[in-house]
């Protein structure tokens, strides 16, 4: 039984390669044991970390620095963005980060041509860079090779690979058309979604718009709700949107949404 | 209804008043301080006027700061100090803390570095940092002979490249912001990036 335990571990966990550094382990997964001609694959960079150390989201707050990948491939292979699951706020001493603890895997889109054929196989390698942070922060990086076998795709899928797709964000709904004012102090976004939340948590893709240290203030009104947040003092200018990422939490589920707030300013 | 919102104006304003009078904000004078620098003197930055002043902010043990005194950060601290800027770096990291040095440490860290600070400012309890709200390190002020603040942001836009580079890794081409807003500043020009979000390792306060 063990035995058997192991092998299907091995087949269904492609865990290739692994970097180890202090506090964070990473490694490199691919969804599917085999990959299909002409369609994406999607690959993944599992980081553990010790407890209480974080690494990034895209925008890493305060401070810190989002995780990195440089990929080798073979000719013909071509690898997306890195996709990001829902972070945290992290609150630090007089500085709030976005990130992740404990583990999280970062998804890769990679998508193999059309022109490689069943039973093939390649060779690629992700090179990794990562912060890892707790009161103090660490650099790390580490190469981790893969071969890679084409084939029909078939097999149970990467469970942390599925656990983080469901952790993505999703596009903003069409029928939701928030809006927002900004002015010297604060951003105020509403969103008429027709529903009520239990909260909202917001995270800016850009730095030095929102002051990230200061509290969010969620307020559900009858048509939705509205998010008040404090102006960065680093934003000299005003700004025509405000782009991020909205969780929303319904009890017990959260969800994310990528949203692009247009602002109309009344300074 | 307009009676209101100069009342409710007034309250922001008394409300900012209480909260946030002593954070630095770019256009704005400098918040002033007294100092004490590892080398035992005693500087107040109002006694600076007529100079132009970097603050740089320090930890000797990240991996940021580490990187820049690879030797990016000793070249633009000794082209700079050459032309009479007064260049600090100011140490906040509170006692047990990454980065926490006394005196003979510091000076120490400036001379196996080959620092060309004017003085590293020991700030322990945080008074400097939390006046200019400094959250990274390095995170970079630079203050003009009037005593404007005139640059609060990072150094520049390519984070933990030891070595000089023509492109971030975002591929856009690579700033010094503060050589920039130096240069700028120096000519006579309005400064064309007075903000950017600072990068780095967290300062050290105290919990």
């Amino acid at each position: 039984m063990k035995h058997f335990a192991f092998i299907l571990l091995f087949l269904s966990l492609p865990l290739w390669a692994l970097g180890q550094e202090n506090h964070l382990k990473v490694e490199l997964l691919s969804e599917t044991a085999t990959l299909v001609p002409g369609k994406p694959a999607t690959f993944g960079l599992h980081f553990t970390m010790d407890n209480g150390w974080h690494i990034y989201w895209q925008n890493p707050g305060d401070a810190g620095l989002a995780p990195s990948v440089n990929w080798k491939l073979p000719i013909g292979f071509k690898a997306g963005k890195i996709l990001w699951p829902l972070p945290k706020r992290i609150s630090l001493p007089s500085v709030m980060d976005f990130g992740y603890e404990n583990e999280v895997t970062l998804l890769v889109p990679i998508q193999v041509p059309r022109t490689v054929h069943a039973g093939e196989t390649f060779n690629l390698t992700a090179n990794v860079q990562w912060l890892v942070c707790k009161e103090t922060c660490i650099p790390g990086q580490a190469a981790l090779p893969a071969t890679l076998t084409i084939g029909d795709g078939k097999g149970p899928a990467d469970a942390w690979i599925t656990q983080a797709r469901s952790q993505l964000p999703e596009k903003q709904p069409k029928t939701w058309k928030p809006s927002g004012t900004l002015d010297g102090k604060q951003f105020v976004l509403s969103f008429p979604t027709g529903t009520t939340p239990t909260s909202v948590v917001f995270f800016p893709l850009q730095s030095g718009q929102v002051d990230n240290n200061a509290a969010q203030i969620f307020q559900p009104n009858d048509k939705g709700f509205s998010l008040t947040l404090k102006r960065s003092d680093l934003l000299t200018q005003n700004v025509q949107k405000l782009e991020g990422l909205l969780v929303v939490t319904d009890h017990d589920v959260k969800k994310g949404y990528e949203v692009k707030v247009p602002l109309s300013s009344n300074r | 209804m307009k009676s209101l919102k100069l009342g409710l104006l007034v309250l922001g304003l008394l409300v900012m008043g209480l909260g946030a009078s002593y954070a630095a904000k770019v256009g704005e004078p400098a918040p002033d301080f007294t100092a004490t620098g590892s080398n035992g003197k005693t500087y107040k930055l109002s006694d600076l006027k007529g100079k132009w002043v970097v603050l740089e902010w320090h930890n000797q043990n990240c991996p940021f700061i580490k990187s820049q005194y690879k030797g990016k950060m000793q070249k633009l601290q000794a082209k700079w100090t050459k032309k009479g800027v007064k260049w600090f770096s100011v140490i906040s990291s509170a006692p047990g803390m990454e980065g926490s040095v006394n005196a003979e440490e510091a000076n120490a860290d400036v001379k196996a570095t080959g620092s060309h600070v004017t003085a590293t400012f020991m700030d322990s309890d945080g008074t400097i940092g939390h006046a200019y709200d400094a959250k990274t390190t390095p995170h970079m002020f630079v203050i003009d002979p009037k005593g404007i603040l005139v640059y609060d942001g990072a150094i520049d836009n390519a984070p933990l490249k030891d070595e000089a580079v023509d492109k971030n890794d975002d591929g856009e081409p690579f700033v010094n912001y503060v050589d920039k807003a130096l240069k700028e500043g120096m000519a006579g020009k309005t400064i064309s990036t007075p903000t950017t979000a600072p990068y780095g390792c967290h300062v050290k306060y105290a919990k």
